[in-house]
């Protein structure tokens, strides 16, 4: 009858090796429960037959077990005498028999071959097939050595799930009775003991090293490399979404330390922990951290927000994995047994929370989540019923972990189309925002523009009126109230010197009021050259000689408001030598001090008049108006006159602030 | 008897030509100025709707000797072309704002008629861009209403003895307006660019109108004569003229109204 906890263990030991991209925690914590720990194992299987578990050949020659037996050893190597053998059934784990047993263990199996007529030794060898020695070991068939352990003291080899397979060299066979002697060196806290053994027929009990190979070798060496990919791919998805995706992050965390996890599987020294017993503490530190790792990618993964969870998990974690550290290793066996069993019951609920949350969600990727975890859950609980023996069929992990590896990627998959469309969903939107944002922005800037444009025209409207009302129209009142006080008609000389003063005050509000008259000329020569030509052709044909004295540049400029009253003072001032003065020589100077002070000297030769009794008389309304409008953009005229020498003296400060007006 | 039709303009000339004297103008107020030594083309055609204006350069021109029936006045669009076609003028005057249209449209029939007619503009409280427009059309030269009588009697005076009254404002625009233009190209614009840019002595006038140089002053700082410097002048309003008349051209031709 065969022994249910060993074979559990050779096939959990195997189904990890079917994971693909994503492992099933809980076939890992299953394998770690059902390896390392004894209670597992039943005390009935020890009633087995011995030899039934010895593959015997039924080809030409027959191998036949005579007895399988087990003693405790000494440190020093040497085989036990004949007292203390009791018989075992292989595989065996001698913590039931012998407890906090720790040391050397010696296996012996005796058996005999029998060959039909003709049979000849070379046609069918007998080979031997070990499946595991837990932890290290040694070999000898008769007296001598066949095998042994590259180290058989710490940093003990690693052999537990090193198949091997030897040839029994003929030259060394007896006829009758071989023995076969076993050295193995275990640990109590750990199930130490002795694996299945084949003896007999060459191609079968090959075939079985190969099979034994293939899973508990190159299928978890394959599950490593792809988990080792698989934590490499995420970490860098991690990387490349700003660190936002944090599911990504914690799966790439979950796979590495998966990883690290099943190098103790694979491993054949205990490096780079110095010793075998440390390594069991670090193996089940990692089991923990997985867990903790899978709980909160599940969370992260889902999007739901536990961060009290979460820190309550890392807390458990910690002390879990600080116990490990520090327990005594008389105490070990129970503390590693409760890890793997905390790490189990994290994995469980972690599964069962997410199918209850997916199935309130309900949403496409959710759902296929939980049905992966559903089925580890189911697993995990028909291979319960297996190992209580209610069932009988095979394990079912190695089913679930391809359904999940399935299950995953589909959802993987699901994720980057669904986050790709939101993408192109975006950009088109983006667009969309900007087109309108942009439409919006000209929309304004259109209203703004015809806003200003509208108050703008308001504002010289304003002048305009502002101009009328100054200029012309006190100009026309002046006139109304000369007209009404004087008792005689008024000469017409005088009238019209009137009705010309309003034409030219009309004309400067005109001026003022269009776009070429408010610009600031851009020099004095500009500035000066409409009037220059006008008088000069004037002058020309009366015979007066004229100077015009003009700097290149401003030193600050005058406004539009100065420069329109300098252009009339000079209009005004040309007109009255060109009437009155009968000049032969006129010269005008325009002059701008340091102070920015502008001071234009108009000066002639001529008859010359009287200053007090123009201005007294009120004839010359020509000669007040001037001196008006100087005052008005804040400068001073000063009139001079004698006979031959007629002067008028602007002075006009240009303000910095007036002069950006 | 029509003005005279300049070709080219001597630079040795220094002499007025057709009777055209040194003036010996005394300008007192108003304008009284014996016109004897003028040349008076007559008749003169004066387009001006409003009666009192119109009897003011009545006055002005009969102070340059021109007698009442050498004037024809028309106060219309129409009324003028009806006048034109009765008697060939010599000499006309032309009011923009007219009540049956814009006084523009005449000068340019006139001028299409006879290139060689002067053509006076007055204008009320016209814009620089109208005045432009009316030179573009071909008058060859403009007065100012609003201005008093010695002035607007000086811009007939100068029109009279042959030359052009000008202003710094339209030799700034004429400068940009007749600037030689990059070639475009077209091989039919090469011989209207010629014709149309204008010379270095011009230019070189057209600067010093624009800093306000009198004719005279030009005259002197260039070595001409008075007369000389005017003549540029006219040519320069002529090139204006053809220059708005090609680029009218080459616009129906690019858009395919002609050849």
């Amino acid at each position: 009858m065969p022994s249910p906890a060993w074979c559990m263990r050779w096939r959990s030991a195997r189904w990890p090796a079917h994971c693909g991209a994503l492992r099933a925690m809980l076939a890992a914590t299953w394998w770690i429960i059902l390896a390392m720990t004894p209670w597992a194992s039943p005390s009935s299987a020890l009633g087995a037959e011995p030899s039934s578990r010895i593959v015997t050949s039924t080809a030409t020659c027959r191998v036949s077990i005579l007895s399988v037996r087990s003693a405790k050893g000494s440190p020093d190597g040497r085989r036990p005498g004949a007292d203390g053998w009791v018989p075992v059934t292989l595989p065996d784990a001698w913590g039931t028999r012998w407890p906090d047993y720790s040391g050397t263990v010696w296996y012996r199996v005796d058996w005999q071959r029998h060959c039909d007529d003709g049979a000849t030794s070379t046609s069918s060898p007998v080979a031997l097939g070990v499946e595991s020695m837990v932890m290290a070991g040694e070999i000898y068939l008769g007296d001598d050595l066949l095998w042994r352990d590259d180290s058989l003291t710490e940093p003990l080899s690693r052999s537990w799930n090193m198949p091997r397979y030897w040839l029994l060299p003929e030259a060394m066979l007896h006829d009758g009775v071989n023995t076969v002697w076993f050295r193995v060196i275990g640990y109590a806290q750990l199930p130490s003991g002795m694996g299945v053994v084949h003896l007999g027929d060459m191609a079968r009990v090959s075939a079985v090293y190969r099979e034994r190979t293939w899973h508990n070798r190159t299928l978890m060496m394959a599950n490593l490399i792809a988990s080792g990919v698989m934590a490499g791919l995420f970490l860098f998805a991690w990387l490349a979404s700003g660190r936002k995706q944090s599911a990504y992050g914690w799966y790439a965390l979950m796979s590495l330390l998966w990883v690290l996890f099943v190098y103790n599987v694979v491993a054949l020294t205990p490096w780079p922990v110095p010793n075998t017993l440390l390594m069991s503490r670090v193996n089940i530190m990692l089991l923990m951290a997985y867990a903790a790792c899978f709980g909160v990618f599940t969370w992260r993964f889902s999007e739901q927000h536990r961060p009290k969870t979460e820190r309550c998990l890392w807390t458990v974690t910690a002390l879990v994995i600080a116990i490990l550290g520090l327990v005594p290793d008389a105490n070990l066996r129970a503390v590693l047994n409760f890890g793997a069993f905390a790490a189990t019951a994290v994995f469980l609920v972690s599964c069962l929370q997410f199918i209850g949350f997916a199935l309130r969600t309900r949403t496409l990727d959710h759902l296929l989540v939980a049905f992966c975890y559903a089925i580890f859950v189911a697993v995990s609980v028909h291979d319960w019923l297996y190992l209580l023996r209610i069932i009988t069929d095979q394990p079912g992990l190695p089913f679930s972990s391809a359904v999940e590896t399935l299950g995953m990627s589909s959802i993987l998959g699901l994720r980057m189309a669904r986050d790709a469309r939101r993408g192109e969903r975006f950009n088109v939107e983006l667009a969309e925002t900007v087109a309108l944002a942009r439409s919006e922005l000209a929309t304004t800037l259109a209203r703004e523009h015809a806003l200003s444009l509208t108050n703008t025209r308001l504002q010289e409207r304003l002048q305009i009126a502002h101009e009328l009302h100054d200029g012309f129209g006190s100009s026309l009142v002046r006139l109304m109230a000369m007209v009404e006080q004087t008792a005689m008609p008024i000469d017409n000389t005088r009238f019209l010197s009137q009705l010309k003063l309003m034409r030219n005050d009309l004309r400067q509000t005109i001026d003022t009021g269009t776009s070429a008259g408010v610009k600031v000329p851009a020099t004095p020569t500009v500035w000066i050259a409409p009037l220059r030509h006008r008088f000069m052709q004037l002058f020309d044909e009366m015979d007066i000689r004229a100077e015009w004295q003009f700097p290149q540049t401003w030193q600050r400029p005058p406004n539009a408001i100065q420069c329109l009253a300098l252009t009339r003072l000079v209009e005004e001032a040309m007109a009255n030598i060109i009437k009155h003065s009968r000049a032969r020589n006129v010269r005008l100077t325009l002059a701008q001090s340091a102070q920015a002070v502008l001071t234009l000297c108009i000066v002639d030769d001529g008859i010359g008049f009287d200053v007090a009794a123009v201005q007294s008389a009120g004839v010359s309304v020509g000669m007040r108006s001037m001196q008006t409008r100087i005052a008005r953009v804040g400068g001073l005229l000063e009139v001079s006159s004698r006979a031959g020498e007629t002067m008028l003296l602007a002075r006009l400060p240009i303000d910095a602030l007036e002069s950006m007006a | 008897m029509k003005n005279n039709n300049f070709q080219g303009c001597s630079i040795q000339s220094n002499s007025g030509m057709m009777g055209v004297g040194v003036p010996t103008f005394s300008f007192d107020m108003p304008a009284h100025s014996p016109s004897a030594d003028l040349t008076l083309p007559a008749p003169v055609l004066l387009v001006e709707d409003e009666p009192l204006v119109c009897k003011r350069l009545q006055g002005l021109l009969a102070h340059f000797g021109y007698p009442a029936e050498a004037v024809i006045t028309a106060g219309s669009l129409a009324e003028a072309r009806e006048r034109m076609r009765s008697d060939p003028v010599a000499l006309a005057l032309v009011d923009l704002g007219l009540p049956d249209g814009n006084g523009i449209e005449l000068i340019h029939e006139m001028h299409e008629a006879d290139p060689s007619l002067s053509i006076l503009v007055i204008s009320a409280w016209s814009t620089e861009d109208m005045i432009l427009a009316a030179l573009r059309a071909g008058a060859t030269g403009y007065v100012l209403k609003e201005r008093d009588d010695t002035e607007v009697a000086l811009s007939i005076r100068s029109v009279l003895r042959g030359g052009a009254p000008i202003d710094p404002f339209l030799a700034r625009r004429i400068i940009e307006e007749l600037r030689p233009r990059p070639a475009t190209g077209a091989n039919a614009d090469t011989e209207a660019e010629s014709t149309e840019s204008l010379t270095a002595r011009e230019s070189q006038i057209l600067r010093l109108v624009a800093d306000g140089l009198a004719n005279r002053e030009i005259a002197e700082k260039l070595f001409l004569s008075r007369y000389t410097v005017e003549c540029h002048i006219k040519h320069i309003y002529r090139k204006l003229a053809v220059s708005s008349r090609t680029r009218a051209i080459h616009a129906a031709r690019t858009r395919g109204l002609l050849d």
